[in-house]
């Protein structure tokens, strides 16, 4: 036996003088929102706005609708950049319209809202962006979901390109669906 | 002098003795603790700053391990309370986890405190041999344990946060003998048959992406026998009751809370567990089993998608058994015929280090599923002996969730 705990030690001794240095492999465990945070975050940096978009001085705003969790979740990015400006999450806690962002997430319970508001939401620069398959069928331009725990997100395209926006080619062949 | 002294001492103890101060070893339990309360720490260190997770990239974004946020629980249930016919959560996740593991012990050699002794130290050599019979010397000594156990788990998610699991083992046992008693120089006892039934409940905490805490609180029943038969010295020509190493089961209702901590920084994953098995009365035959508290901590690395090394140290303090089986004694003035029979000669302290390997498929239906092989031996032990020592272990385990 003496070769055999020799041995062993060793490989104690090596395994705890191990660095981090390989590939990551197995998989990264995200918090729901958090993910979601995330992959909404990188679908803008992936989209390209069109050019009547607010100044480069002008910070980049992500508006949470009367979503005070997944707000929380996006403080992460507050601060980031995207497009060469700063990210702000702004939290609209009213019913009323948000204006002046350029990325506003729908919550399934402002559905009714958004209906009445989609007109008015097409004709200005902002993608909208929702949770909800509800939502998504009523207009939003992005779903984000959840699907056998991973995320995965569908892109209603003719929206999107009606508001005159312009979604990377690369970024478009992870999406579970692209409706035209 | 004492490079003399630590020149006939194993391996294991000298190398230990290098690398700890002497009073540590002498303290180990509470360095165990010590260790686990450490790596309990070790949760600030394995939370990944918000800065690096926004970094993450598309592709591991998209292929992340996505969990419920439990910051906003209550708006998710009360969302899926409003909808008829759907479950609770809105994940889909594995509810169903198997596990079927196989594990071999080996028992050679003796130990008193942390002193080998060599079977010829226990064995007494008998009444026409002119050697003085003590406490700490037998006519018959087991010398050679091998244990071996096939375990079927099974658990159920409830909820993400909730588990109920059972657990069946079914034990084989085999021991070597050798005695002094005319006719039985050198024997085998075999026993066999299903252990303590197991069943538990667990709570899964996670406190962010890479932290969780298991909390799971288990009950042994006293499904496995207390009454295993075989031919030994002391009967000849039938059956008699074997000692309490030859047992499947402890015959009590026991209480087996555990702690799990796991925590992720990279490739590397970490933890710490805490086991108790506490014993509750006295069985039928009027002993009971010493507690025990075991502590763990250990790290794996993800060396590649399919396989992962891990090294555990493994902390273990027993007691010695209450009661006694009067069954397994002899008149005289020396009731016990073997040290296995004294209820005393039971209990320790170990400190064992274990390397494994987890293969996984990463892609398929397999994905939630691996397999895990880990081989370990004790590094340090302290016997209340005579008792038979640990030589080594090894075990294989096949996990399945769907």
């Amino acid at each position: 036996m003496q070769p055999i705990k020799k041995c062993l030690l060793l490989a104690l001794g090596l395994s705890l003088s191990m660095s981090p240095v390989s590939a990551s492999n197995d998989r990264r465990v995200i918090e729901e929102n958090q993910g979601k945070a995330l992959l909404i975050y990188n679908i803008a940096k992936f989209t390209v706005w069109p050019p009547e978009m607010a100044p480069t001085d002008a910070p980049f705003i992500f508006t949470l609708w009367n979503d005070e969790a997944l707000a929380d979740a996006f403080q992460m990015i507050e601060g980031l950049e995207t497009h060469g400006r700063k990210v702000r999450i702004n939290r609209q806690n009213e019913d009323s319209i948000p204006v002046g962002c350029e990325v506003i997430i729908i919550p399934n319970h402002q559905l009714q809202l958004f209906i009445k508001a989609r007109d008015e939401l097409d004709d200005m620069p902002i993608l909208t962006v929702t949770t909800e398959p509800n939502v998504f069928e009523a207009g939003a331009m992005v779903l984000i979901e959840v699907v056998d725990d991973r995320l995965s997100f569908s892109v209603n395209l003719g929206a999107v390109k009606a508001s005159g926006f312009e979604i990377s080619g690369n970024l478009l062949r992870h999406a579970k669906e692209v409706n035209l | 002098m004492i490079r003399v002294v630590l020149r006939h001492e194993p391996l294991q103890r000298r190398i230990l003795s290098y690398l700890l101060p002497i009073d540590i070893v002498r303290h180990i339990k509470y360095y165990l603790l010590s260790y686990f309360y450490l790596a309990m720490g070790l949760c600030a260190f394995g939370q990944t700053p918000p800065v690096d997770l926004a970094n993450i990239s598309l592709g591991d974004l998209l292929n992340a391990k996505i969990i419920r946020s439990h910051s906003n629980q209550a708006a998710h249930v009360a969302i899926v309370e409003g909808r008829e016919g759907v479950p609770e959560g809105n994940l889909d996740w594995k509810r169903f986890h198997f596990s079927l593991s196989y594990i071999d012990v080996k028992f050679d050699g003796y130990k008193k405190g942390t002193s080998d002794l060599s079977v010829d130290n226990v064995l007494w050599s008998g009444p026409t041999s002119g050697e003085a019979r003590t406490d700490e010397n037998f006519p018959v000594v087991p010398t050679k344990i091998y244990q071996q156990a096939i375990q079927l788990k099974g658990a159920y998610d409830i909820s993400e946060q909730y588990s109920l699991s059972l657990s069946i083992p079914y034990i084989q046992q085999e021991t070597e003998h050798v005695s002094s008693v005319p006719g039985f120089d050198d024997f085998t006892i075999i026993s066999e048959g299903f252990g303590d039934i197991e069943a538990g409940v667990s709570w899964l905490h996670w406190f962010n992406q890479n932290n969780s805490l298991l909390v799971n609180l288990g009950l042994s029943f006293p499904t496995g026998s207390i009454d295993e038969k075989g031919r030994t010295p002391r009967d000849a020509n039938q059956d008699t009751q074997l000692p309490y190493t030859m047992q499947l089961g402890s015959g009590t209702y026991d209480i087996k809370p555990s702690i799990i901590y796991t925590g992720r920084a990279g490739d590397w994953t970490y933890g710490a567990n805490l086991n108790l098995t506490l014993r509750t009365g006295k069985n039928s035959r009027d002993y009971r089993l010493g507690n025990v508290y075991q502590a763990d901590i250990w790290t794996r690395y993800a060396l590649a998608d399919w396989v992962q090394p891990s090294i555990r140290i493994n902390g273990i303090i027993w007691d010695c058994i209450s009661g006694q089986d009067d069954e397994i004694t002899v008149p005289g003035p020396f009731p016990y015929p073997a040290a296995v029979t004294n209820p005393k000669l039971f209990g320790g302290t170990k400190c064992l280090a274990l390397f494994g390997l987890r293969f996984r498929d990463p892609e398929g239906w397999l994905e939630d599923t691996f397999l895990e092989v880990e081989a370990g031996l004790p590094i340090y032990e302290r016997l209340n002996g005579p008792q038979p020592s640990e030589d080594w272990r090894f075990s294989v385990s096949l996990v399945l969730s769907f």
